[in-house]
């Protein structure tokens, strides 16, 4: 069983990740990703990637990460207006014409509509049973 | 893989790389002719061209340095890879040329081998891929230096490279 190791070192720019380089030594890998923090690049990482040649599977794993963007800020890194927008694939998504907005009416207003609604309803069963009542007298 | 003294070795492939890296910008690779544009000064020398004629086909050296050079007989300009003896550093140097082509990548690996003169030498390399319309590989830039191990450090690099994966 042979396992072969390489290291990948990654960095961000601009809200883009790409692999730089890779190395079969995981100190130069290192020290490669630190000299590249700065400027334009506000993060890098080291990604060991072993391949067991039995079993032919790859397991990748982050040995090193840094990165100049302060620990507070939560979420992700906001996209600046000038960054593409991925163009959406033509015919991989059903659209359907967005449903209309209705307001729900307030409490008050739906409580009398439904005593309108039961009242009318008692009164037109009350004109038919009276002439039903006619009729079979 | 017993360590070049004071980082000499990488100081080479970190020089080199950051040229290429700086030539390339946001591409995915840069032109050759804007990586020599760079001032690569003394490292010149330990640096080699390989160009990609088809895909498939085995590279040719387009440019050697005089350090790589200096351990030939016969200049391997216009020659495949192949033709390089396998004792010099330029044989070792180009050994990542086949994963470069393949990842698109620029490739560092170290090593060592046994020099015409029977010393055991220890190699750091990298293969860097240059291209002229920004899609396809044209050429491979790379660069090496080397050390000899001093007669009692062979046993320890011996030791070394026995240990497990």
């Amino acid at each position: 069983m042979a396992i072969l190791r390489a290291y990948e070192v990654h960095t961000r720019e601009n809200n883009k990740w790409r692999i730089e380089a890779i190395f079969d030594d995981k100190d130069v890998a290192l020290d490669h990703a630190k000299s590249l923090i700065g400027g334009t690049v506000d993060t890098a990482r080291v990604v060991e990637e072993t391949l067991d040649t039995k079993t032919d599977k790859y397991i990748s794993k982050v040995v090193f990460r840094d990165t100049t963007i302060p620990l507070t800020q939560k979420g992700p890194a906001p996209v600046p207006a000038s960054a593409p927008v991925a163009p959406r694939k033509p015919g991989g998504w059903k659209t359907r014409s967005p449903s209309p907005i209705t307001k729900r009416p307030d409490p008050i207003r739906r409580v009398m509509l439904y005593i309108a609604g039961f009242g009318g309803g008692c009164v037109g069963l009350a004109v038919s049973l009276a002439y039903f009542l006619d009729f079979v007298r | 893989m017993q360590e070049m003294p004071n980082g000499q070795d990488r100081r080479l492939v970190f020089q080199l790389l950051h040229h290429w890296r700086e030539a390339r910008g946001e591409r995915l690779f840069p032109k050759l002719c804007e990586v020599y544009e760079r001032p690569l000064g003394e490292i010149l020398v330990n640096t080699f061209e390989l160009t990609i004629s088809e895909p498939g086909e085995e590279p040719l050296f387009a440019r050697i340095g005089e350090a790589l050079q200096a351990e030939l007989d016969i200049s391997l300009v216009a020659q495949p890879i192949s033709k390089v003896p396998r004792t010099s550093l330029l044989a070792h140097a180009v050994r990542p040329h086949k994963r470069v082509l393949k990842r698109g990548l620029p490739i560092c690996i170290g090593g060592d081998f046994t020099n015409a003169s029977g010393r055991l030498v220890l190699f750091r390399t990298i293969v860097m891929p240059v291209s002229e319309d920004g899609v396809r590989i044209a050429a491979l830039l790379g660069g090496a230096n080397e050390r000899i191990c001093e007669p009692g450090e062979r046993a320890a690099v011996a030791a070394a490279d026995s240990q497990p994966t």
